[in-house]
């Protein structure tokens, strides 16, 4: 036996599907979230920030799951791509 | 017995070692050995042949072998069993906490000993002795050194392991015959007094004794390896050209040598308080406190003792299925020094709700926030690799990736944790215990896999299954990423830590709690036929796997990335099939495995 490569496949491909795939845990989590919170003592009403306030429900809170992690890392991952554009060979 | 009998058997017992001692230095002349050449780098032909020579056969060459290749197969042995106890605590706590009540075991106590035996277990039995085992193998390859700058120390800091689990798990062994040891140690790993002191159970006195040897065997690792890194490297790797796993492990080894002798002088004065009625950690002395910081001091260095060499084998073998180097070398040098740096400076974010000075807390939450930075910088350059590469996914790609996408987890899950009103809702209920498993589990186990799998070739000179691999891979992400998910959610619905069971919950929403409790069980289940899979498929490939007969079983020169170790080991076949002529079988050693190194 000699070679052992499977067949390539595209980086890019790659770590997009990490990044839907952790967005789409976001999204569960929050929906898990969401069903745990209002069953707590004292929980809130409403929860967000800023202007965006809105029920704790398992939807809403999915939702604003999925927004926030989608925000935080596309922008990171934005950033990546545009580093890693200027600086090919670093 | 009376206090004199006691007396005078230690005396006795004291006697008798320091007799033993005499007895070594007069049963050998120890000077006139010489370590034997590692076969590393340019010594090949004669030099290896003349190895074999000087090698006994069977179980004798394992107990004295000063062999850095040896001595690595020997750590990783070990940490196998470890593993093993550990995994099978945490399974049988799992499947007692699949129902509220108490089913399984025997009483509370016996699980709060369980969880104690794992936690301790894990760290110390199974992650650090894994690490030392890739450094102590694949080190003096890397940077070409013949071996260790020191080979017998290094065979006598392995030596000391397996006392220091034999009695870190005596309570277990030994309960059954005497009354007066009830289980094992029910300290949990983090060992607070007041209750450490309190317990009766002779078992935490053990437990103590054999952590403290586990303790000086990483410290005379660490002396031996930043010595080696230091002084043995060979005549073309200077420091610009360092691979990166030897950087990671110079600077655990750095952080080794401040935290670990830390830990043995807490661990003494634990022992005196127990034994001897000192104050240390009593109210009326040093307080409870105290310990925790002592502890702590210790215990944050620790997890990055456990992390660091696990992303230098990630930022090693990523690259080399991505067909492209390590984007940014350098910056994951320097985060790797920034946190080396910064880890002593954060542990107080474990002791954010004991009540110490609000100010201190401050302090400590912005360093604890400012660490993540670096952890950031490297996933930044592990993604950023990733994006412009074409991969081959293999299997020891597949657990680099998998590390990558839950250290992002454990990370973050972590940096919430950091701040202070978050921790305070947060600390001590499960969501922390799901947000350093999927760094433990999620992370360095799977890098520890990648490292096992990548380098399978070259220890054993035998081909894995691939197809059980790939099931090994998907069951450890799958059943990882349900156990530790469901964890933190546990944590959401304000579930605490270290508890046997849950009946009588009134507060909460008790079927959500129920309900993810099962769902984490049942990831441990997974968890456990995927490591079960792993092992047979490790011991069968090694037995009567296919043969590799080629230097580079990877293909990594297509990319131009083949690099020193697989250099050494092509040299190495090659004098294999130059000196015995492709003989047909190898003598087994001990345990039915074929000798797997210098076979020639
Ligand atoms: C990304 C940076 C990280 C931050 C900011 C962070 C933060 C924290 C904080 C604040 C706690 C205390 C939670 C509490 O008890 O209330 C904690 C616990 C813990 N972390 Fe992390 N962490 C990070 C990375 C890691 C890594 C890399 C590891 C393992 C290698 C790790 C392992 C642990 C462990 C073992 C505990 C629990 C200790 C115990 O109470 O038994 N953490 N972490
Ligand atoms: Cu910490």
């Amino acid at each position: 036996m000699s070679t052992l490569s499977s067949r390539a496949i595209s980086g890019r491909r790659a770590v997009l599907v990490i990044y839907a795939t952790i967005v789409a845990l976001a999204a569960l989590f929050g929906a898990l979230v969401g069903l745990v919170l209002p069953g707590k003592e004292n929980a809130p009403e409403m929860a967000g920030f800023g202007p965006f306030v809105f029920e704790i429900t398992p939807l809403n809170f999915a939702v604003y799951g999925a927004v926030n992690v989608g925000l935080l890392l596309g922008v990171l991952l934005l950033l990546m791509a545009a580093v890693s554009k200027k600086y090919p060979n670093a | 017995m009376a206090i004199e009998g006691q007396i005078a058997l230690t005396v006795l017992m004291g006697a008798l070692l320091v007799g033993v001692a005499v007895w070594l230095t007069r049963l050998e002349d120890w000077r006139s050995y010489t370590p034997l050449a590692g076969g590393a780098g340019g010594a090949i032909g004669d030099e290896s042949a003349h190895v074999h020579e000087e090698k006994p056969a069977g179980i004798i060459r394992w107990l004295t072998t000063v062999d850095h290749k040896d001595i690595g197969i020997l750590y990783g042995t070990y940490a196998l069993i470890a593993f093993v106890w550990g995994g099978l605590a945490a399974v049988l706590m799992r499947a007692e906490l699949a129902t509220a009540s108490l089913s399984l075991l025997n009483n509370t106590q016996v699980y709060n000993a369980l969880l104690t035996s794992h936690g301790i277990t894990m760290l110390f039995l199974f992650g650090t002795p894994i690490l030392a085992a890739f450094s102590n193998y694949f080190i003096p390859l890397l940077i070409d050194a013949d071996d260790m700058a020191f080979p017998r120390i290094n065979a006598i800091a392995f030596w000391l392991l397996p006392p220091g689990a034999i009695l870190i798990w005596a309570g277990f062994f030994v309960a059954p015959f005497t009354e007066a040891m009830t289980t094992g140690a029910a300290t949990s790993w983090t060992m607070y007094p007041p209750l450490s002191v309190e317990q009766t159970n002779p078992s935490v006195d053990l437990m103590l004794l054999g952590l403290h040897l586990t303790g000086v065997s990483a410290t005379m690792g660490a002396i031996n390896f930043i010595a080696t890194i230091f002084s043995e490297r060979g005549e073309d790797v200077g420091w610009s050209n360092l691979d990166i796993f030897s950087w990671t492990v110079l600077t655990q080894s750095g952080l080794i040598l401040f935290a670990f002798p830390l830990l043995g002088s807490a661990i003494i004065m634990l022992l005196l308080d127990r034994n001897f009625s000192t104050v240390f950690f009593a109210a009326e002395g040093g307080g409870t406190i105290l310990w925790q910081h002592l502890f702590w001091f210790f215990g944050h260095p620790e997890v990055y003792i456990l992390v660091l060499p696990p992303m230098g084998i990630v930022s090693y073998v990523l690259p080399k299925f991505s067909g492209r180097k390590l984007f940014g070398f350098k910056f994951v040098v320097y985060s790797t020094l920034a946190i080396g740096v910064l880890s002593f400076g954060v542990w107080a974010h474990h002791m954010f709700t004991t009540g110490i000075d609000p100010r201190l807390r401050a302090s400590f939450m912005a360093v604890s926030l400012a660490i993540a930075i670096p952890s950031a910088v490297k996933t930044f350059n592990w993604i950023t690799t990733l994006w412009n590469g074409s991969l081959r996914l293999n299997t020891p790609m597949l657990f680099c990736i998998g590390f990558i996408s839950n250290f992002i987890i454990g990370g973050v899950t972590g940096v919430f944790l950091a701040a202070i009103p978050i921790d305070l809702v947060l600390h001590d209920t499960y969501y922390v215990v799901g947000h350093f498993h999927y760094v433990v589990m999620g992370a360095i186990a799977f890098a520890g896999f990648a490292g096992i799998y990548y380098w399978y070739p070259m220890y054993t000179g035998r081909m894995y299954q691939r197809t059980l691999a790939k099931w090994h891979f998907w069951l450890s992400m799958i059943g990882t990423n349900l156990t530790f998910f469901a964890m933190i959610i546990l944590g959401y619905a304000g579930f605490t830590r270290r508890y046997a069971t849950y009946d009588g919950l009134t507060v909460g929403p008790v079927e959500v709690i129920t309900a993810m409790h099962q769902a984490a069980t049942l990831g441990a289940f997974l968890l456990l036929i995927g490591q079960i899979i792993w092992v047979w498929n490790m011991v069968s490939s090694w037995i009567d796997g296919p043969k590799v007969e080629d230097g580079d079983p990877w293909n990594l020169a297509e990319t131009n990335m083949k690099s020193r170790e697989w250099a050494w080991f092509e040299r190495k076949l090659d004098t294999t099939i130059a000196t015995d002529g492709g003989a047909e079988e190898e003598p087994l050693a001990d345990g039915g495995e074929p000798t797997e190194s210098d076979e020639s």
